[in-house]
């Protein structure tokens, strides 16, 4: 028997469905536009409209994040509002034991045991924690976008991209390693000559 | 329809800023207007705290590098034990929560039962710093401080002694440098994560941390802030500032809340390579308590130690479960091992009356007889 206290199932399902055909209209006009901007590939025009075909496709990629990142944060709120609704008819369905002597300390802990159980148990679900790594990764997506952007602006100015700096303070780090290691080891000798009388 | 009986108000307890008893308290307007001051003075006071006054113990800076600092508290008595112990906090906000206040002070407590404490604060990392691990922080840093600690004692061996990741790093440490300690004292490890049932260890679990560290660097504050919006959301999260509204006349309950709530936004960001660490290695793999995480080259061993270890843990903890922590004292080789638990959280094991009254007491017990 399904579980009274989740919303109906037929909700979520249209709501789904709603959102799928939103989504593959919108996929199927990103599809079309990334087909125009591949066109002028013959001939010298290839060269005149290298920058403008790059920006063009990062900001589809930037514009299908964004949806992305809709889409999936559809998924979290249904659960943060299951979770919500969960709440609510736990704390009516125990109604018989609310007492109406209750004063505002014992209502306010009611309800608080109430939620706190709700999302309690949410946030220690397996669904959540996939949900949340959605929402997060899409924001990622979404971030990735503009920096791409960001880099192709670096590159047109001629100045170091964030992937060039990174290559400079991977190297920085593994140097300070190196310089650490050659002094411990430089240590050791100097005791080892020290503990036995070397000049 | 039900109908809502009405008590009368309890002044008392009004007037000593507790909780009131038995009113439909909207409904009366003194109360309303009462509730109303409070909400406001509580607005005020937590958009303009002024200076919050922590981490007041006297202590002085032995060493400041790039990404730590270690401190040497003055002493407040004589000294009674001859090994000094070297803390190591978490790379999770800030140390000062071991000398929180002069009163739940972790710090303060060890110091005035004449103990030589050091503490290696962690300084936050830059961006450029996002390709420091574990390796740097356990063979370099924490072996940096070691070295000047045991130096400037004169000593072969010192205590370690960590608190949650610090934890952790202590037992890496430990595992791999053992010839300079003496005893390892853990409280609340991150260890055996496949026992972990909390919030956090869910989260991490399924976090592409893979993503995240390529794309942003750093680990930003941010995301450790959904995660801790995440821990108990309405017992802590939202009644929390309840009881600050009811408790606003209460200058010393302010000042506490004042404390606690400024630590726990004081978060810095983590190093890109080490956070990407914590959760592949320790959270989804169990690499740490399997014996198969490497620092480098070097492959950490837990079973390797066998100096006494002393693991405190809480038994309320919703950061680290204690079936998370417990697991230390069956992985080490020590024939001296004892395990504690405390019934109380987290924080609440290191920086409460509590942990004033029961915890520390016992701890210092333990130390006294394994530092001379």
């Amino acid at each position: 028997m399904s579980d009274p206290n989740r919303p109906k199932q037929e909700t979520r399902d249209e709501h789904n469905r709603t959102m799928s055909g939103v989504e593959s209209e919108l996929a199927s006009v990103y599809d079309k536009w990334n087909e125009i901007v591949q066109l002028p590939t013959i001939g010298p025009m290839k060269g005149f409209v290298k920058d403008y075909n790059e920006y063009c496709s990062e900001l589809l990629c930037l514009i299908k994040s964004m949806i992305d990142s809709y889409a999936s944060l559809n998924n979290y709120w249904i659960q943060m509002n299951s979770a919500y609704t969960h709440a609510f008819n736990n704390l009516t369905a125990n109604k018989s034991s609310v007492s109406t002597n209750w004063d505002q300390e014992q209502i306010r802990m009611a309800l608080i045991d109430a939620f706190e159980d709700a999302y309690t148990s949410l946030f220690t679900s397996k669904d959540f924690a996939k949900a949340y790594d959605e929402v997060s990764s899409a924001q990622i997506e979404l971030m990735n976008s503009i920096h791409r952007i960001f880099e192709k602006n670096m590159e047109i100015l001629n100045m170091p991209t964030r992937s060039e700096v990174d290559i400079i303070l991977r190297e920085l780090t593994e140097l300070r390693r190196d310089v650490r290691d050659l002094r411990q080891e430089f240590e050791s000798v100097k005791k080892y000559g020290r503990e036995n009388n070397f000049t | 329809m039900e109908e809502r009986t009405i008590l009368p108000r309890d002044v008392g307890a009004q007037e000593q800023g507790t909780i009131m008893k038995g009113t439909s308290v909207l409904s009366e307007p003194p109360y309303q207007d009462d509730i109303v001051r409070k909400i406001r003075k509580a607005r005020e006071i937590l958009s303009d705290p002024r200076e919050i006054a922590v981490g007041t113990t006297d202590s002085e800076v032995l060493c400041e590098k790039r990404l730590f600092r270690l401190l040497h508290y003055r002493p407040l008595v004589a000294k009674t034990a001859a090994t000094p112990i070297l803390v190591v906090y978490a790379l999770i906000n800030k140390s000062y929560i071991l000398d929180l206040q002069p009163n739940k002070s972790w710090i303060r407590s060890l110091l005035s039962q004449g103990f030589d404490i050091y503490l290696l604060d962690w300084k936050s990392p830059a961006n450029a710093d996002k390709f420091v691990s574990f390796d740097d922080y356990v063979n370099y840093f924490i072996d940096d401080a070691v070295d000047i600690v045991r130096n400037r004692n004169s000593v072969d061996k010192i205590t370690l002694h960590g608190y949650c990741m610090g934890s952790s790093m202590s037992c890496m440490y430990s595992a791999l440098h053992q010839e300079k300690v003496k005893n390892l004292v853990t409280i609340a490890p991150v260890l055996d994560t496949s026992k972990d049932t909390t919030v956090i260890a869910n989260i991490a679990r399924y976090m592409d941390i893979d993503k995240l560290v390529d794309s942003i660097g750093n680990f930003p504050p941010q995301k450790l802030y959904e995660c801790y919006a995440a821990l108990k959301p309405f017992k802590q999260g939202v009644n929390k500032y309840f009881n600050l509204v009811e408790n606003i006349d209460n200058d010393s309950f302010v000042q506490n809340f004042l404390r606690i709530e400024k630590w726990l936004y004081d978060t810095p960001p983590i190093a890109g390579e080490t956070i990407r660490q914590w959760i592949k290695d320790i959270y989804q793999r169990n690499l740490l308590f399997n014996n198969e995480m490497k620092l480098g080259r070097n492959l950490i061993n837990l079973s390797r130690i066998d100096i006494p270890l002393l693991n405190i843990v809480a038994e309320e903890d919703h950061l680290v479960s204690p079936e998370c922590s417990v697991p230390l004292n069956e992985v080490v080789s020590s024939d001296d091992k004892r395990l504690m638990r405390f019934h109380t959280g987290h924080v609440g094991l290191i920086a409460s009356s509590y942990s004033q009254n029961n915890v520390l007491p016992k701890v210092g017990q333990w130390l006294r007889t394994r530092s001379q």
